[in-house]
């Protein structure tokens, strides 16, 4: 999510449609659009379904979590046309969910302030109990203190990833800094580091990252191991090993303040002087592939969405498009390189889900941020479904997604 | 974090356009009308005579936690928290009327071991009279509690109204009504 530092420009962008111009000529759409289908999954009206995060459910159900603070269970999700969307509101008064998935009969989700899991007891389809998982991190009510909650890793540890007060601020313990939560129920003090994530989750090989967004010490959206004990970059989060109130619980997880990074040097230089400053994997090319890296999956589908297997899908939020990333390990840590993949979407897109049939569910919201597409209203939120057009076919690249 | 009841208006809840529109910027007040803070610090404390100040230190430091909440049929929440070893339900019921609305809440302290020496400070002021069991505060709050014996005490320049908490097996249990 991009971060603007000033309300003259907040107010700009009003108007300032320039921000996320769609450069695509209409054969470039229409070539993607011949590989990879968009399906627009219309909202009813009284549903302000803007992006915070998918759960695919399974048997054509999703549970798509709200920034206005709701969880809606969506039903008969892959017909196509989708002709007989259900919605059920399960859940509403959360805080800006940019988190969400399912364990144990519980779904759980990444509000600004605390993990809560919840559950309908009395069989109505509403949730009835809210249960506080954790909030080991502050808020102060500043706008910016995004909270984003990963899935379930293979150990069973769900992570989350904290910004900034702003831009150059932590002004609350632990903002700008990533937490595990482990299946005993301990917080652990991940990273720090981070200024302002768009989105968590893992490659295909279970390894978690996040993507930081341009601004200060950040000089392109980026994609970024979260190596626990790693600095991401950014020193303002850094004062909470010293704080009286987080330091001890930064101690036990043997996390040490690391040197910071000097300003006006090269991230290269500063990974090389630095031993636990985690560079970037990837740094994708600002403005020209995007303005707002935001949420990203892994393709496991074993083919089922084309031969891009195990390589990562990333949503722009400023550009409204998917874009796709190769990466690999190279002397312990990874590299790679970012393709455009898929643009075209109703409004900027947040995050990304698979189904179990291998269709990529995309999700987003234009409030607040410019974004290609988009509707600068209050219910501009808009849900795609990106499927190969031949199951029986393998798919290759468009046109685009090499250029 | 403080678990008490921090402000209690009457009317309108609260405008959150602005937090729907764009980035959601800014501080809302309330809306509506009668906004009245509640006492500020813990709103329990274990004082070792009824003379011992009472404690202003709280949140996460002083042991207090936030551990979610229930909706009965009507979606009215039950809040859990927890302070120390001690884990308490409060089910404020807003209850309508014309002259004297305002709310009949339910506050549950459970624990392992019965607690003694345990009160919950109903409310600080400058002045709280009692006229058969209703506590007035400042002519602002009217507070009841059926069944309780809460004590008024004078502290520093203030006044205090406190309920004394008796366990009965793992629960201690309060009622307390508040018009205003």
């Amino acid at each position: 999510m991009k971060f603007i530092v000033s309300i003259s420009f907040a107010t700009l962008l009003l108007g300032a449609s320039a921000f996320a111009d769609d450069t695509a000529t209409p054969a470039l759409k229409e070539a993607e659009a011949q590989y990879y289908r968009i399906v627009t999954l219309p909202i009813p009206e009284g549903v302000a379904l803007e992006a915070g995060a998918l759960q695919w459910m399974g048997q054509g159900r999703l549970a798509a979590s709200t920034r206005q603070g709701d969880i809606y269970f969506v039903d008969h999700t892959l017909e196509d046309p989708p002709a007989h969307l259900k919605f059920t509101h399960f859940a509403s008064g959360l805080h800006e969910v940019l988190g969400v998935t399912a364990k144990d009969g519980w779904i759980y989700a990444t509000q600004r302030g605390e993990e809560t899991r919840m559950k309908d007891l009395d069989g109505d389809g509403r949730a009835d109990v809210f249960e506080t998982v954790g909030d080991p991190w502050g808020i102060n009510g500043d706008y910016h203190e995004y909270a984003f909650g990963s899935k379930f890793d293979k150990n069973g540890d769900l992570w989350i990833v904290l910004c900034l007060t702003g831009s150059f601020n932590s002004n609350s313990p632990f903002r700008g800094w990533c937490f595990r939560l482990t299946p005993d129920g301990k917080w652990i003090p991940t990273c720090s580091g981070i200024r302002s994530p768009g989105g968590i989750g893992t490659n295909a090989d279970g390894v978690m990252f996040y993507t930081d967004n341009q601004g200060p010490w950040n000089g392109a959206d980026g994609l970024k191991e979260l190596r626990p004990g790693y600095f991401m970059g950014h020193p303002a989060g850094l004062k909470w090993f010293d704080d009286p109130a987080t330091k001890d619980l930064i101690a036990a997880a043997g996390l040490k303040k690391p040197q910071e990074p000097e300003s006006g040097s090269r991230i290269y230089k500063e990974a090389k002087r630095i031993p636990d400053y985690m560079p970037p994997a990837i740094m994708f090319p600002y403005p020209e592939m995007g303005q707002s890296a935001s949420g990203f999956v892994a393709d496991t589908t074993g083919g089922k969405f084309g031969p891009f297997q195990k390589q990562l899908f990333v949503c722009d939020q400023s550009h409204s498009t998917v874009m796709r990333v190769f990466l690999e390990k190279v002397n312990d840590r990874y590299q790679g390189a970012c393709f455009p993949f898929r643009q075209g979407f109703d409004s900027g897109n947040l995050s990304a889900e698979w189904a179990d049939d291998g269709s990529l569910f995309v999700y987003g919201t234009d409030r607040g941020w410019g974004a290609r597409g988009g509707h600068p209203s209050l219910c501009s939120g808009s849900c795609g479904q990106v499927t190969c057009p031949s199951k029986s076919t393998k798919c290759a690249p468009g046109p685009t997604a090499l250029s | 974090m403080t678990w008490r009841l921090a402000l209690i208006w009457q009317g309108a809840f609260i405008d959150a356009a602005r937090h729907r529109t764009g980035r959601g910027q800014g501080f809302e007040k309330p809306l509506g009308s009668n906004v009245v803070p509640g006492p500020p610090g813990p709103a329990f404390a274990v004082l070792d005579s009824e003379s011992s100040a009472w404690p202003k230190e709280t949140g996460r430091a002083a042991g207090w936690q936030f551990r979610g909440y229930s909706l009965d049929g009507q979606r009215r929440p039950t809040f859990r928290y927890s302070w120390n070893d001690l884990t308490v339900e409060d089910y404020p019921v807003a209850v309508p009327g014309e002259t004297d609305p305002g709310f009949h809440r339910t506050v549950t302290v459970h624990a392992e071991k019965p607690v003694e020496h345990l009160f919950f400070r109903a409310a600080v002021g400058k002045r709280i009279k009692e006229t058969d069991g209703v506590f007035a505060v400042d002519e602002t709050l009217k507070l009841k509690f059926p069944g309780a014996k809460p004590i008024i005490r004078g502290s520093e320049d203030k006044a205090e109204l406190l309920v004394p908490l008796t366990f009965t097996g793992h629960e201690a249990k309060f009622v307390e009504d508040i018009t205003w």
